[in-house]
């Protein structure tokens, strides 16, 4: 009885033997013939990986700034609060996260990736929903008011410039510029009426003060 | 002479088989899970699928709504679980049986419409500009549709699984065939057993195969078009690799039995 078990425990590990030696024959030649495409899809599929930072959560991210380029050392991630703005004359205060998309702007001022950031001498764009704790006010803002932007790397302080009222198609009117520097807010218009709005106010303001930080 | 070649031909059918097997396999595995209409809809099911899409819809709408002068209250029950669970399903047959795609938003819109003529009676607001309504409502409808269809994103897919349907089948019946042609010619021709050796290497595969995946692809941190439809997915790719290793465990089994049971019956005659 025991030699007849051992004789089948014999065979199956002889099986099993030759199972394996197929089983590592047949991988060495798929990783022979389209082992550099497995890998590449691989990698290709790791990379589709988003880290959703967005919310109430995102926590206030330190950026650096290179005062000599006058640029960014780096840059904020996605969805990260990065600055706070300040209107005083309408009393408003809120966060500034990088992004401008719906679900970025529930939360506070968004920042259009695309544009440039306090320093920099260029363009910088800012949305916002006209809800009362963000842009409903803008419209309240007149020539000669003050907006502070408070950046972890300094303090920069416009004064607004000229105010427009545009349809939501006219990209023009937010164009981005090198050779000067520029705040651009602007909300959905008009503030109070129901419904779909097609109409964006914007406001433009021009740097008067900047304080780096050391 | 004759000896050795027989036992080549023997070996060398064997490695066929268990590559024939494999694919059976894993072919067979996807058609009874990501090919087949009637188990992803019961996926979509188990996993919440609906719920969670039922939030996200309502979380989106909400981004149009601080922007619109309502409130959210204008949004309540303008769309049911049940409803987006019978959009789910009029999409995913569609994708599986190359069919017109259609997500009828009116019941939602005039939810909608009930909702916000109620709620602008009670504050007593007046409409200057119809228009803006209606565009707000079909904005809405916009964003309902957009979700449930995943932005258009099925679409892609929608003639190209109808035809890796028909090759699956194809492939399935094709190697089946093979597969009793060989099992016939090793058992009466050869006279050896059939399935012990190609059982196990086929296990061996899926273990290591299953091995490689897990370790070398991060399942949880795939996103692909949103949350919900990602952790569908990751849902999905764990089932399927928890499925594809209790058939190895299975596989392996029937081998030793087969042998165990071949070589009981050998010994009494």
């Amino acid at each position: 009885m025991l030699k007849k078990i051992i004789q089948i425990f014999g065979v199956i590990a002889k099986q099993l033997a030759v199972a394996f030696f197929f089983a590592c024959f047949l991988i060495v030649i798929i990783n022979l013939t389209c082992g550099n495409k497995i890998q590449r899809y691989i990698s290709l599929i790791n990379m589709i990986t988003v880290m959703d930072k967005t919310g109430e959560d995102s926590e206030s991210q330190e950026i650096s700034f290179d005062s000599v380029k006058k640029k960014l050392a780096s840059y904020p991630s996605w969805g990260t609060i990065w600055a706070t703005l300040n209107i005083p004359s309408i009393n408003m205060e809120a966060p500034v996260y990088q992004g401008d998309t719906l679900d970025i702007i529930k939360y506070g001022i968004g920042h259009y990736a695309g544009s440039y950031y306090p320093g920099e001498g260029s363009t910088i764009i800012f949305a916002a929903h006209n809800s009362s704790q963000h842009f409903m006010r803008l419209p309240q803002l007149k020539i000669g008011d003050k907006v502070i932007v408070y950046a972890s790397y300094g303090t920069y302080t416009y004064e607004v410039t000229n105010t427009k009222i545009i349809k939501d198609t006219d990209t023009d009117s937010l164009a981005i510029q090198t050779d000067k520097e520029e705040l651009i807010m602007y909300t959905c218009y008009p503030v109070n009426v129901v419904g779909h709005k097609d109409k964006r106010y914007v406001v433009y303001a021009k740097l008067v003060g900047e304080e780096h930080e050391s | 002479m004759k000896v050795r070649m027989r036992m080549i031909l023997h070996y060398l059918c064997k490695f066929i088989l268990s590559i024939v097997f494999l694919l059976l396999v894993l072919l067979t595995t996807l058609r009874l899970t990501i090919l087949s209409e009637k188990y992803m809809l019961k996926q979509f099911e188990k996993t919440g699928y609906f719920e969670k899409l039922s939030k996200t819809i309502l979380d989106e709408m909400s981004n149009y709504i601080i922007q619109s002068g309502l409130d959210e209250e204008v949004l309540n029950n303008i769309y049911t679980t049940d409803m987006i669970e019978k959009d789910m399903h009029t999409i995913i047959t569609s994708i599986y049986r190359n069919q017109d795609m259609n997500i009828d938003t009116t019941e939602l819109k005039e939810n909608l419409e009930n909702n916000v003529a109620a709620y602008l009676e009670k504050n007593n607001i007046k409409v200057a500009d119809q228009t803006s309504l209606d565009r707000f409502v079909d904005q809405i409808a916009d964003v309902y549709q957009s979700k449930v269809s995943l932005s258009g994103n099925l679409n892609l897919v929608k003639g190209k699984l109808n035809k890796v349907i028909t090759y699956v089948n194809i492939a399935v019946i094709a190697l089946l065939i093979t597969t009793i042609l060989l099992s016939l010619f090793i058992k009466f021709y050869l006279k050896k057993e059939v399935f012990a050796i190609p059982f196990f290497t086929t296990a061996f595969l899926i273990f290591i195969g299953c091995y490689f995946f897990k370790n070398s692809i991060n399942i949880n941190n795939i996103m692909i078009l949103n949350k919900e439809i990602s952790s569908f997915l990751t849902e999905i790719l764990s089932k399927l690799l928890s499925r594809l290793n209790l058939i190895a465990i299975i596989l392996m089994i029937i081998g030793i039995m087969e042998t165990v049971i071949l070589k009981i019956f050998k010994t009494k005659k």
